[in-house]
């Protein structure tokens, strides 16, 4: 193993975390819009 | 599913950016810092990541300004939805820099004087959400978070400056040179990261405008 290849692992591990983040707040807005409709 | 466009896009760059840095890039000559000739890498990692929470914090200075010339919420949220991001994304080039620094330096954190300004930076930002959740009326929140949010950019500056007025270890913010190539590929994550930033705070805007309408229904 590469001694910056933990670098890498953290920075993409960070990265998946924001695309979750992402994702979620995606389906927040979807659900958030859905109950207004409904209202 | 154009909505995910601007995910997929970042992506992309991520994973293309990420390729050369691994598999294509070779080690820099570094006589003076040995171990800096492979942890350089960590550049292409550390810095986009730092330039979008630079942004979403200057962002939030902008419209603090211009809320408190105007008196217009929409520029509270804009101010309040950057900085939570900015937030996040200096949670994650302390991170990134912590991991840098055990091999380069020996120590995850050392108190030097970059990571001490940047520590100092998150905490000023992390109290300018625990004002706001301690204000309930809306006109004084934003009045007292825009406040905040202009003299807490001083930490910022400070941040930038910090390898400047100290001796320290950490390499100087614009004294980075790199191959051409390199500096294309750099160019590519900062991207990256820059949609992502706007990305989530277009999300989180549209979040806070949609609980908005439901409250007045």
């Amino acid at each position: 193993m590469e001694d910056y290849t933990s670098i890498f692992f953290a920075a993409t591990s960070l990265w998946a975390v924001v695309i979750l983040y992402l994702i979620y707040l995606h389906r927040r807005v979807d659900a958030l819009e859905r109950a207004l409709k409904e209202e | 599913m154009l909505k995910y466009a601007a995910l997929v896009l970042a992506f992309l760059l991520f994973t293309y950016g990420s390729y050369n840095v691994l598999f294509v890039f070779e080690d820099i000559s570094s006589p003076g810092n040995p171990p800096m000739a492979k942890l350089y890498r960590n550049v292409f990692f550390h810095v986009p990541i730092n330039v979008s929470a630079f942004l979403g914090f200057t962002a939030a200075l902008v419209a603090s300004i211009l809320y408190l010339h105007t008196r217009r919420l929409r520029y509270d949220l804009i101010a309040s939805s950057t900085a939570k991001v900015g937030l996040l994304f200096t949670t994650f080039t302390l991170l990134t820099g912590m991991v840098w620094a055990k091999p380069a330096w020996g120590a995850y954190w050392s108190w030097d004087p970059r990571q001490t300004s940047a520590l100092i930076m998150w905490f000023v930002y992390l109290s300018y959400f625990t004002l706001r959740n301690a204000i309930p009326e809306k006109e004084r929140r934003a009045r007292a978070s825009a406040v905040l949010g202009i003299f807490g950019y001083a930490s910022v500056i400070f941040t930038l400056l910090s390898t400047r007025i100290f001796p320290s270890l950490h390499p100087p913010t614009l004294g980075l040179r790199l191959e051409p190539e390199m500096g294309m590929v750099l160019g590519l994550m900062i991207t990256a990261a820059v949609i992502v930033f706007f990305s989530l705070v277009s999300l989180e805007i549209k979040i806070e405008k949609l609980k908005e309408a439901r409250e007045v229904r």
